[in-house]
């Protein structure tokens, strides 16, 4: 036991300093924001994630440059948008296939976030495929107020194939493709270098046009 | 470190054998994944100008083969995005028909079905080429035949929106007009690259079959339908209209209406097969 304690090397110097002292920093704000949050009220979470997914759909709504939808992500807008869309897409069906009805939009969605992910990486750009379904839901927010608009004309009855009603909805629903476009193009153009920005735009593109289109198809079960 | 699993044996403080195996093989099967499943692979073939997509897109229904030594650089973001929108015109076609498929979502059968062609088509033709001794590689092919995809894309577009009262006419001009000439650029190209010329003509029919085959696949599977519901209810044969078929769909729920579209469907698939019987003899007259 006595050798285990006797020093290694005997040196005659002292001519190091020891050094003393705490290894457990003071807790500040940066260290311990993760464990802080799980100790505040439940409420204050609920106001403060509220909060960040509408000033998400306002971005979306009234686009600016801001970094916000691509650097803070989170996917509670674009499940609330595309749970919508998929409920307000729902037409006579039977039993059997309501399940895959229902499944149809989230299945496109998806499709259409792989796509434009792996798309934009491979035209050199950076961003992740979290980024782009965040951006991707948060953009459909027009459409989904002219798919509402859409239903509500529907119950309007007209007699001949082509009224002018066909043509106010089919109008109502370009104008948002239009809207959702330039929204999105704000925020996910600009992660590409100018002259290709067409190469990345064309998924982004057909993915809203297929969706708007699927709007405009839908009519009520009589 | 204390851990959930016993990394370290109780006794001598050693790791376990087991924990040694399954940190080898994690890491083993991270190095596999990151050199085959990067997707840095695939990175060169999507370094592409618009104005050469679009160069590409032109080129590819002129019928002209290439020479020996010039070197078609493949890309793929052609062929993958025309494979795209293929899909979603199929879709729209399939919700104009409320064509309902039991197993696996709508969505997913368009996908399936045109990168499934598109890539099954290109091995087999890459390596009925690599047995005709062709100087083409694999890539090469897929992003020819990729863009061969893009007269398809505009067949079946031009045939879904523009309704006439000879849309049965109107798709078969479409398709040996269009169709050929894409088929013909690519049985040109694949096989100005092979030297045995009993090979070239056996390689550029296949090419051909294969090519306008699909085309007639996708009329008849997913076309046609929303075609004959669009004329069987709309009633209107010379209605070029904007929005054809937005009111059918309604009406088909109508259960005494349905045995009449059945009748009407039958009677105009009965039509349109004589029709095909006709057009396949007079092209095999032909050729």
């Amino acid at each position: 036991m006595d050798t285990d304690q006797a020093p290694f090397l005997t040196t005659s110097t002292q001519g190091i300093d020891m050094i003393e002292g705490d290894i457990t920093l003071p807790s500040n704000r940066t260290n311990s924001n993760e464990l802080s949050t799980l100790d505040e009220p439940v409420l204050d979470t609920i106001k403060r994630d509220l909060g960040a997914v509408f000033r998400k759909f306002g971005y979306a709504v009234i686009p600016r440059h801001s970094s916000t939808l691509l650097q803070q992500w989170d996917l509670w807008g674009p499940l609330i948008l595309v749970t919508t869309l998929a409920i307000l897409l729902q037409s006579n069906a039977t039993k059997s296939s309501a399940g895959a009805q229902f499944a149809e939009v989230f299945t496109l969605m998806l499709i259409g976030s792989i796509a434009v992910t792996v798309n934009s990486q491979l035209l050199g750009g950076k961003i992740s495929f979290f980024q782009s379904v965040c951006v991707l839901g948060y953009c459909l927010l027009p459409l989904l107020l002219s798919a509402f608009v859409n239903n509500i004309l529907l119950y309007i009855p007209t007699k001949s194939t082509i009224s002018i009603l066909h043509i106010i909805r089919f109008l109502v629903v370009m104008a948002a493709y239009a809207w959702t476009m330039y929204a999105s193009v704000q925020f996910l153009g600009q992660t590409q270098q100018p002259n290709r920005r067409m190469l990345v735009l064309y998924p982004i593109f057909l993915f809203y046009f297929l969706i708007a289109w699927l709007i405009i198809l839908h009519a009520h079960p009589k | 470190m204390r851990g959930n699993q016993q990394t370290t044996s109780l006794e001598s403080g050693l790791p376990t054998v087991g924990s040694i195996v399954w940190a080898a093989g994690r890491t083993r099967a991270q190095q596999a994944f990151n050199l085959y499943a990067n997707l840095d692979y695939l990175r060169p073939y999507f370094d592409v100008e618009p104005k050469d997509v679009i160069q590409r897109l032109i080129r590819s229904l002129v019928p002209r083969g290439s020479s020996r030594e010039e070197n078609i650089k493949p890309e793929l973001y052609g062929p993958s995005m025309i494979a795209f929108t293929l899909a979603a015109i199929l879709i729209y076609q399939m919700k104009l028909s409320s064509h309902s498929v039991q197993d696996g979502t709508l969505i997913g059968t368009s996908f399936l079905v045109c990168f499934g062609y598109w890539i099954g088509s290109s091995f087999a033709i890459s390596s009925f080429s690599y047995v005709c001794n062709t100087q083409l590689s694999l890539m090469q092919i897929l992003s020819i035949n990729g863009y061969a995809l893009f007269g398809h894309c505009l067949v079946l577009f031009l045939a879904t929106f523009i309704h006439t009262s000879h849309d049965h006419f109107l798709f078969y001009g479409l398709w040996l007009v269009v169709g050929g000439l894409a088929a013909i650029r690519m049985a040109m190209v694949i096989t100005s690259r092979t030297i045995n010329p009993q090979y070239r003509v056996l390689l550029g029919l296949l090419i051909i079959f294969v090519h306008m085959a699909f085309l007639l696949y996708l009329h008849f599977a997913y076309h046609q339908l929303a075609e004959n519901v669009a004329h069987a209810l709309n009633n209107e044969p010379t209605a070029a209209v904007k929005l054809p078929v937005k009111p059918t769909i309604s009406i088909v729920a109508e259960i005494p209406s349905v045995k009449n579209l059945t009748r009407q469907i039958r009677s105009n698939f009965k039509n349109s097969s004589k029709i095909i019987s006709t057009t396949t003899l007079n092209m095999t007259a032909k050729a």
